[in-house]
């Protein structure tokens, strides 16, 4: 089997991730934080050890600043919900995932908020930080709290320019939110050098840790609205959540085993290093976009940017069906519209979607000739 | 508890698991050596906290420590109270 759709979850996972969800399960998984008996202290220790990882990884000035959800969708939420006012404008760029689009819009029709999508330009070759820069310049108001934006799409490669757009909202005191779902390990991100209020990361995807972690790095004095209110294990008496983060944002008892193995994860992609996975990863994309060009019938979007993912249709032929026809030739890949419709919609992809192929550190040239030839079989004699 | 403040050792309640485990961190790159513990909650009207545990001797240097790294210390108990 081949697996090409590493932006939805990586794998395979490092054995030190697995081996370590194991030894926790096995011998510490006490609930961390929630008493002061060995087996709960030392779950504590362990999810400590990966907040001051995840810190370190990410440029964060404390490990306190480290908040566990369960996926970067919920991060999103809890920023863009914990954040916003009623009366708050807001930003979003014309590729967001649904993560992103449905908290605003929900908001925005039950009259809370009021938001604006402005364009990347993602089909412009040659596009400039400041291109994007002025189109935010112009759509910002004088009520505008906050710019959310994915730094790398999930439908394409296409990045966008966080140090330019961070001084930008930095200027106009807006709160940056940073959608990092595709770009977390896979590219350097360092919050407090960027400026960014709230970096919203999935735990299985780059970092390699078990799906249900996420993360949420909140920029130091950033006191936002719980989405979840429960036990924390501190000011027990007490009738709301603590101040103190990350503990008002963790309701509840946190999956020690897998947030074990993210600790181990994210110790993998730092022993790897991030250039060494952009530069395979960027190398195997080059190399099937290249082959993919050369093919009659087929259809690249926003082929131009370098990075993980490349998006493509075959004429005459559904997303789905081509998807479907891959699968059965042991290579997955996924099809449809990739919880993007927005971005779909500003790539322009027909109805259905498209099939996308996304690569990590694990996939080799290998797995690109396979899915070439597996193209010209389906070109050549239908699915 | 009490053999402890006998022993010299004081206790810096700080509040949730995350803050005393950094601080924790933070004095040991000082070599300040000290335990996390769960405080006593039956002394405290907001219930639960976790506080360090460490040689009074060494309170000067702890209190420092955690002031430049902007941990807040709610109460301080010891031997010499």
């Amino acid at each position: 089997m081949i697996y090409l759709d590493q932006a939805a979850t990586s794998f395979p996972k490092p054995l030190s991730v697995i081996e370590e969800q194991a030894q926790c399960m096995r011998t510490y998984c006490g609930n961390p934080g929630h008493g002061s008996h060995a087996l709960a202290m030392a779950a504590a220790a362990k999810i400590y050890e990966c907040r001051e990882v995840a810190a370190s990884f990410f440029g964060a000035d404390s490990p306190s600043r480290v908040v566990f959800t369960m996926n970067t969708t919920m991060s999103l939420n809890l920023a863009i919900k914990g954040l916003l006012r009623a009366g708050d404008h807001v930003l979003i760029s014309d590729m967001e995932h649904n993560a992103v689009y449905r908290p605003i819009c929900k908001m925005a029709h039950s009259g809370a908020i009021t938001y604006d999508i402005f364009p990347t330009f993602v089909h412009q070759q040659g596009r400039t930080a400041e291109d994007i820069c002025q189109a935010i310049k112009k759509r910002i108001r004088p009520n505008t709290k906050m710019l959310v934006c994915a730094h790398a799409s999930n439908v394409c490669s296409s990045c966008l320019p966080l140090e330019e757009i961070a001084l930008l909202c930095a200027r106009h005191g807006i709160l940056f939110v940073v959608d990092a779902a595709q770009s977390a390990g896979h590219v350097p991100i360092n919050i407090e050098a960027l400026g960014i209020d709230a970096l919203c990361v999935p735990g299985h995807k780059g970092l390699y840790g078990p799906q249900g972690t996420g993360l949420l790095l909140l920029k130091k004095g950033l006191l936002a609205d719980t989405l979840l209110e429960g036990g924390s294990g501190v000011d027990s008496t007490q009738d709301s959540m603590p101040r103190e983060s990350p503990e008002r944002y963790e309701a509840g008892t946190l999956a020690t085993p897998a947030i074990a193995g993210l600790c181990e994860g994210i110790k993998s992609v730092q022993a790897i290093g991030i250039d060494a996975i952009t530069e395979k990863e960027t190398r195997l994309i080059r190399y099937l976009k290249s082959a993919l060009s050369a093919m009659r019938r087929v259809t690249l979007y926003a082929s131009h940017h370098d990075g993980s993912v490349l998006l493509f249709n075959i004429s005459k032929i559904p997303a789905d069906a081509l998807g479907n026809s891959l699968n059965r030739r042991g290579i997955c890949v996924r099809a449809g519209y990739h919880c993007s419709a927005l971005g779909h919609q500003t790539l322009g992809t027909p109805a259905g979607g498209a099939v996308r192929v996304s690569v990590g550190y694990w996939n080799e040239t290998a797995d690109m000739d396979a899915l070439i030839d597996a193209l010209h079989d389906v070109i050549r004699k239908g699915l | 508890m009490r053999n402890d403040f006998q022993n010299n050792r004081c206790i810096a309640e700080i509040g949730s698991v995350t803050e005393a485990m950094w601080a924790q961190s933070l004095l040991a790159k000082e070599a300040i050596l000290c335990e996390v513990i769960q405080g006593d909650s039956s002394q405290r009207k907001r219930g639960c906290v976790y506080a360090v545990l460490y040689d009074c001797r060494q309170e000067r240097d702890l209190k420092n420590i955690l002031k430049r790294a902007g941990i807040r210390v709610r109460s301080f108990y010891g031997a010499r109270r």
